[in-house]
């Protein structure tokens, strides 16, 4: 032991020695950087494809007018709640795709996000965004020697607006972004800025709809994480537990999964070694095991033992036990059902998602399949949509084209939520009570979104779709329609249509009345 | 002027669902005859009234195929019935188990309430604003979900009885709040949404009132009950509009045309006996019968068809006040 102690000293002292890595670094959110930085980043150019696809697919939703609505019967209905708790946002062109296929096969379609053609949009967004595809290597010699934090910052937020707004594959970036809270890493943090792309890519993105025990191992290995949660200092001898509490209390069993502190504690020392590279070579910033510094004794874990020697397979087989228990089912079957169903789903819901968890050994898309069920979804209860979610579906309703994402980007930061900026490790809430307190944020963003015209307008709408010269009461059906699906209240239909009478018809007036569409009481929730 | 014939509850909402019309349904509903008597079976409040429901008429041929709504009132219990053309499997019971709904209306006001299950789910339109509804696939220990349509949350678990091809659903009145209650049904399997009852519009029936079947008055003594007759021969059992503790209103077969008030006051501190005072506008038929719990004793009043309703003001009702 007194050697493991020693040896584990040298090593823990020779990592630190050779990098700059694990002080305290200066934030990457600098304002001032960002600003700079919202001047230089290129913008992607939504592919025409999908542009024609989604205004024509406008065209048509608002050829039957006010009787659109009718036509197929009631105006809430399972298919506008399944598209819109599978989506950013209900469009027409989802609802021409839910028609053709109807629930089971939309849903259907949505889970094999792969066959979705997206138009070339990801090729668009990683050609005009270049730092998304660099290795921590390439980004700490192109950005963090040029002491510019602020770029691979504003790129990622850029993308993950874009892709939200514009990708067919909904239901996958839905899931996106929900592990992303689950293995939440805040951007600020240490270095996060040169490692969350690799993690981003990595984790949530490649297993969205893929695996949970793989997504946990690819998360266990992440260099981000293992930064942010501090295991790349974790060390025979200099043990730290913080990665191993919140995999458990975070990522897996939850924190009524029924582990203790001794638990936290073996956990911890499975994990020692597994740390990242700080050579300044390509491998900078990289998972690495290092063997000399991980704790070799025997341990026991949740009751199960592990056996001295193994290595890093000690951090594997904790993984393992972590993956196929049932309290990490019912945890994420819970969270789950928060992000699809609704806020409090019953423990009956859970056990049955939980159920279907252990029985695919943790498959998302068989989870998600029972959370869709005809039969949960008819009882799901209404969400607020939270800020992110707010903005990318009013861009999403008129087919807005985004020109500046420097704006929606700060109306984000004036909500609380931009993304990958939750400073603790639990993600952002999923509850109404976290969010429903910010209205003015909310409605200051709803009121700017669409105004100005030309290069100054943060999005760009096709106005002359929305026919401006009609009549208020006409309009006040179009905004309806595409916002709602014809489901505002007479209230918010007063105001609009009151809105619209009281000014010169004409784009101008047109833009404004979207901005009280979409800061409708209606269009708050989801 | 003679009153309307009481098919207003069936009329609302009864264009079929582009669902429903798909498939075996189509050629039943070609025999309009089946039709009129689908639409008439949906009775008017009644301790006990039914809605039939063609065989065969289920979308894309699925199972569970419903045959008919029922609804009895007894005992202080609502019991509804739905009977399905096939034994059905037992809710969460693997592929083909039974899912569904159970939409009330228990204020009977569509503008209360939320999207009932049937119009939630399918394109058929019940008229009805969900107060709550019973969710049959959290059936669990002879038991299922009795939720408020409010906010979701469960009001009650309520017994819940697998009969081969029936299942029968228990609903204490003291949960409905007592008086008519207005229902619907929709099915399907673990897949899909499979068919309604009725195919349009709502089944009434008398959820029961605290002490049984009618409605209690004056400290629940008085049980006061009125049935009534049209001009086409349309009968039915009235159904309460709104009460206070010693007085009801009634309507006959539209909800937004109350036809009798009734009170029944304790007056045994003036001339000792109960009084009942009541006041109709209506030329139909009915019978108001009154039965004082406490003895037995029952007193009735009655309107012939075409007469104009003349008040009762009968101040020696009940000489039971002893």
């Amino acid at each position: 032991m007194q050697t493991l102690k020693r040896r584990s000293q040298v090593g823990h002292d020779a990592v630190v020695a050779r990098s700059s890595f694990f002080g305290p670094r200066r934030s990457g959110l600098d304002p001032a950087g960002l600003e700079r930085a919202s001047r230089k980043v290129r913008l992607p150019q939504i592919p025409a494809s999908l542009k024609g696809a989604q205004r024509r697919a406008v065209a048509a939703g608002l050829e039957g007018g006010p009787q659109a609505r009718n036509a197929r019967g009631n105006a809430a209905n399972l298919e506008h709640r399944l598209i819109e708790r599978a989506t950013f946002g209900w469009t027409f062109a989802e609802q021409q795709t839910m028609d053709a296929l109807g629930p089971e096969g939309y849903l259907e379609r949505q889970l094999d996000a792969d066959s979705i053609d997206d138009g070339g949009l990801e090729q668009v967004i990683l050609d005009a965004l270049p730092t998304l595809s660099m290795s921590p290597y390439e980004l700490y010699l192109n950005y963090e020697l040029t002491d510019d934090q602020a770029t691979p910052i504003y790129e990622l937020w850029t993308a993950t607006l874009f892709r939200a707004v514009y990708n067919p594959r909904q239901l996958y970036e839905r899931m996106a972004h929900f592990w992303s809270d689950h293995f939440s890493i805040d951007i600020a943090s240490d270095l996060a800025y040169l490692l969350k792309q690799a993690d981003d890519r990595d984790v949530a993105r490649r297993h969205a709809l893929g695996s949970f025990p793989e997504m946990l191992r690819a998360s266990a290995r992440s260099p981000a994480m293992l930064l942010y949660l501090s295991n790349a200092s974790n060390f025979v001898g200099h043990p730290n537990e913080n990665y191993a509490r919140e995999l458990m209390e975070l990522h897996t069993l939850g924190v009524d999964g029924g582990y203790t502190q001794e638990d936290v504690r073996e956990v911890a020392r499975c994990f020692t070694g597994w740390s990242i590279s700080a050579e300044a070579d390509p491998t900078l910033g990289t998972f690495v095991f290092y063997p000399t510094l991980h704790d070799d004794g025997p341990k026991t874990v949740l009751g199960q033992r592990i056996p001295a020697g193994g290595g890093m397979e000690d951090g594997e087989r904790v993984l393992d036990i972590l993956a196929s228990h049932p309290a990490t089912a019912r945890f994420l079957g819970r969270k789950l059902l928060r992000w699809i169903w609704g806020y409090e789903p019953t423990d009956r819901m859970v056990e049955d998602i939980a159920a279907v968890y252990l029985a695919t050994n943790g498959d998302i898309k068989s989870m998600l399949r029972s959370a869709f069920k005809w039969w949960r979804m008819a009882r799901s209860t209404e969400k607020l949509k939270r800020p992110f979610h707010l903005v990318t579906s009013a861009l999403r309703a008129p087919f807005a084209g985004i020109q500046n994402p420097f704006f929606f980007l700060s109306s984000l930061f004036a909500c609380g939520h931009l993304p990958f900026n939750w400073a603790p490790p639990n993600g952002y809430p999923d509850s109404e009570g976290y969010w429903s307190g910010l209205v003015m944020p909310r409605w200051n963003f709803a009121g700017l979104y669409t105004l100005g015209d030309g290069e100054n307008a943060a999005a760009v709408v096709d106005l002359e779709a929305l026919d401006p010269q009609q009549s208020p009461d006409a309009l006040t059906d179009v905004l309806d329609l595409l916002f709602t699906r014809g489901t505002l209240g007479d209230s918010s239909r007063s105001a609009i249509r009151d809105f619209l009478a009281s000014r010169p018809a004409g784009a101008a007036t047109v833009r404004d009345a979207l901005g009280l569409a979409a800061a409708s009481p209606e269009f708050q929730n989801y | 002027m003679n009153e309307a014939s009481p098919t207003a509850e069936s009329q609302r909402g009864s264009v079929p669902s582009p669902w429903l019309l798909a498939g075996p349904w189509l050629l039943a509903c070609t025999v309009l005859l089946t039709c009129v008597l689908l639409l008439a079976s949906v009775a008017h409040a009644a301790p006990r009234a039914s809605a039939e429901d063609p065989v065969g008429d289920t979308l894309n041929d699925g199972r569970p195929d419903l045959v008919r709504l029922l609804a009895e009132s007894s005992g202080g219990v609502l019991q509804v019935e739905l009977t399905f053309d096939a034994p059905v499997q037992a809710p969460g019971s693997g592929d083909g188990a039974l899912f569904g709904f159970l939409d009330l209306d228990t204020d009977r006001n569509p503008a209360t309430g939320g999207t009932p299950m049937v119009d939630f789910l399918t394109d058929v339109e019940t008229g009805m604003g969900q107060d709550m509804y019973v969710d049959l696939g959290t059936y669990a220990d002879g038991a299922a979900d009795l939720v408020r349509a409010s906010d979701g949350s469960t009001a009650a678990r309520v017994a819940m009885t697998l009969l081969g091809d029936r299942v029968r659903v228990s609903l204490p009145a003291s949960v409905l709040g007592g008086g008519t209650v207005h229902t619907a049904a929709v099915v399907g399997n673990d897949t899909a949404v499979t068919d309604v009852v009725p195919n349009g519009g709502f089944l009434a029936s008398t959820g029961g009132d605290s002490g049984g079947d009618g409605v209690l008055l004056t400290g629940d003594r008085f049980r006061v009950e009125v049935d009534w007759r049209d001009f086409d021969g349309g009968r039915g059992a009235a159904t309460l509009a709104v009460r206070s503790p010693d007085s009801a209103v009634f309507y006959f077969f539209d909800e937004n045309n109350w036809e009798l008030m009734v009170k029944v006051l304790d007056a045994c501190g003036v001339n000792g006996h109960f009084w009942v005072f009541a006041a109709a506008t209506t030329n139909l038929e009915y019978t108001l019968r009154i039965t004082d719990t406490a003895n037995g004793t029952v007193k009735t009043y009655s309107n012939p068809l075409g007469t104009a309703a003349a008040a009762v003001t009968d101040t020696g009702a009940f000489a039971t006040c002893g």
